[in-house]
């Protein structure tokens, strides 16, 4: 392998080590625990130093942690404090829920913000560029918890249409599935579309006006084939790389999309796992929410160095 | 920019930046003096008008307790602009001075601080906000300091960026050759050229700052009912009446979008009157 790519996997042990920690940590700073959660709906005083013993809340933090680390070595999460069941397979139900989500959201930033970029970039300066940016600042500006809200609202007011409520899996039932994820994905979208289109315009503007360019019109080729054949291609690599650098919140913005559209994935299994205090499932879910996050940085990072051989990693 | 008169035709020939600058102008003058002028309390329930649509007497209609919806939107703003500078503010100075020292001095601090950076933007900032407010406990005091956390390792690093920049540029190097010291030149000669990149991701940040605000508000973490805050008027019990009133949540959503979208607006106007350049960075 590269020296390169073998130095970027290196550096990521680091940062999830830092990310576990912190997470560990900060769970535990939070006032109360998972037994005092029960008691509190259980309405019952049990024994507390046994029941604190039982899920190993009496060690101190770094035994706690590197106990965790050992387990997460051999792909040991450990159990549930609330369902006490291994919180693993929890977290590998929700994954697929969000990872869906974030991907549908992507492909619609991409399909509404691309061509938009494309439309005001070759006619810069004109009324539709202005509005398109307006447009884009707008989607920017607009908090997705409300879209989502007034849109299930407003399909309910005047369409009498509620998106079927129990999840069915892409495999299962792709067409139910689909009318499942259309809003969210698109409430979702709308957000990164504006950044897709921005980013697209800008990084078209700078291309165009550069030397290749200006042969490839000298040698007669139509404005059209010009922008699309010579243009874009180099325009996608910095809107790539903002939309991967834009990843993580991406999936902190499945957390309001999930809790608002009731889907059972990974942002709204962090937050019961918070309210919870449920350490274990926090912990894996974070991990996992992480490892994907690096793993989309170094793959962004690498693409960039393919797309453009003028970027040597050193 | 020397005169007002010469900001004023700056500032027509871009439709943006003044309708940008209309925004904000209104939005504080809302938050300042809104309250003396709305009709109604934010809080006095009328039990004779719950979940009536828009009228005369209350524009916005009001919401499941008789509430006037309008003036509760008016009276949204206060929480949020406060919210929004007082966090931007914190975070500006923590992410800038960060950055400029991570920038400048390199080797291991700068090591150190961008993992610390690196370790922050790996936790998605809803999530993070979500475990402090948790520790420190609800509240618009407590909101400011969360805010001020999740934004700043982005500030620090786009900070840190411009400060390479500048640290390898001739006047930089000659300055140490002649002997300066580290802090001076950092005060005197990193500072003031990467000033303007920190004001346009000040400007923009107070938008990023007013979302977040308002989605922990909607999620019951933030500025707490009764005062009335764009994000908490969208959430708890309000939420089973929207199909029967659906003004109340057109309203509040409005709030925050206006709002930040005329600080987006100002940023971008702010970012092309500085340099072109930095667009790739922001």
């Amino acid at each position: 392998m590269h020296p390169y790519v073998i130095r970027r996997i290196l550096l990521v042990i680091p940062v999830l080590v830092g990310v576990t920690v912190l997470t560990a940590g900060l769970i535990r700073l939070v006032p109360g625990d998972a037994i005092m959660v029960k008691i509190e709906e259980a309405g019952r005083v049990s024994d507390l130093a046994a029941a604190r013993h039982s899920l190993g809340l009496d060690r101190s933090f770094p035994e706690q942690y590197l106990d965790w680390l050992g387990g997460v070595v051999h792909l040991d999460f450990g159990r549930s404090f609330v369902t006490e069941q291994p919180v693993l397979p929890q977290v590998l139900r929700a994954l697929p829920v969000t990872v869906e989500l974030a991907v549908l959201a992507l492909i619609v930033a991409f399909l509404i913000g691309v061509p938009l970029g494309v439309i005001s970039a070759t006619r810069a300066g004109s009324w539709p560029d202005v509005l398109g940016r307006l447009a884009a600042i707008a989607g920017l500006s607009v908090p997705s918890f409300w879209i989502g809200t007034l849109v299930l609202l407003y399909f309910a007011i005047w369409f009498r249409w509620i998106p079927p409520i129990a999840y069915v899996a892409l495999v299962e039932d792709p067409w139910r599935n689909l009318q499942q994820f259309a809003v969210p994905a698109v409430t979702l979208g709308a957000h990164f579309s504006a950044i897709a289109m921005r980013m697209t315009r800008s990084a078209l503007l700078e291309v165009i006006a550069q030397e290749y360019i200006r042969t490839a019109r000298a040698k007669g080729l139509r404005e059209r084939v010009v922008f699309v054949r010579h243009a874009l291609p180099n325009a996608m690599v910095p809107v790539i790389t903002v939309l991967g650098v834009q990843f993580g919140y991406l999936l902190g913005g499945t957390v309001l999309i999930e809790t608002i559209f009731n889907m059972p994935g990974l942002g709204r299994l962090t937050l019961d796992a918070i309210t919870q205090r449920d350490y274990p499932q926090l912990q894996a879910d974070v991990f996992v929410v992480a490892v994907m996050v690096v793993m989309v940085t170094i793959a962004v990072d690498l693409t960039y160095g393919w797309l453009d051989p003028r970027i040597r990693h050193a | 920019m020397r005169s007002a008169r010469t900001v004023m035709t700056w500032l027509l020939r871009r439709p943006l930046a003044l309708i940008s600058v209309a925004i904000v102008v209104g939005l504080v003058l809302a938050a300042l003096v809104g309250p003396v002028f709305v009709p109604y309390d934010p809080l006095a329930q009328d039990p004779a008008v719950q979940a009536k649509g828009p009228t005369a007497a209350h524009p916005f209609g009001t919401d499941y307790v008789g509430r006037d919806v309008l003036s509760r939107v008016v009276e949204g703003a206060r929480p949020s602009l406060a919210i929004g500078l007082a966090s931007v503010s914190l975070a500006v100075v923590a992410g800038s001075a960060l950055g400029m020292i991570s920038g400048y001095l390199g080797g291991a601090v700068d090591l150190l601080i961008q993992r610390l950076v690196d370790i922050l933007l790996t936790l998605p900032g809803l999530v993070l906000a979500l475990a402090l407010l948790a520790i420190v406990g609800a509240g618009s005091a407590t909101l400011v300091g969360v805010v001020a956390v999740v934004l700043t390792p982005g500030i620090a690093r786009v900070v840190r960026s411009a400060t390479l920049v500048v640290a390898t540029s001739g006047y930089v190097e000659s300055a140490r050759a002649v002997g300066a010291r580290d802090r001076r030149i950092l005060v005197r000669h990193i500072y003031p050229n990467v000033l303007p990149t920190i004001l346009v991701l000040a400007t923009l940040n107070i938008g990023n700052a007013i979302l977040l605000e308002a989605a922990l508000s909607f999620l019951g973490l933030g500025v707490q009912p009764p005062q009335p805050s764009w994000g908490n008027m969208l959430s708890g019990p309000a939420r089973a009446y929207f199909e029967v009133a659906p003004w109340m949540a057109l309203f509040p959503g409005l709030g925050v979008s206006l709002a930040v979208l005329g600080f987006n607006l100002v940023g971008d106007t702010l970012r092309d009157a500085f340099d072109p350049r930095l667009q790739r960075m922001t």
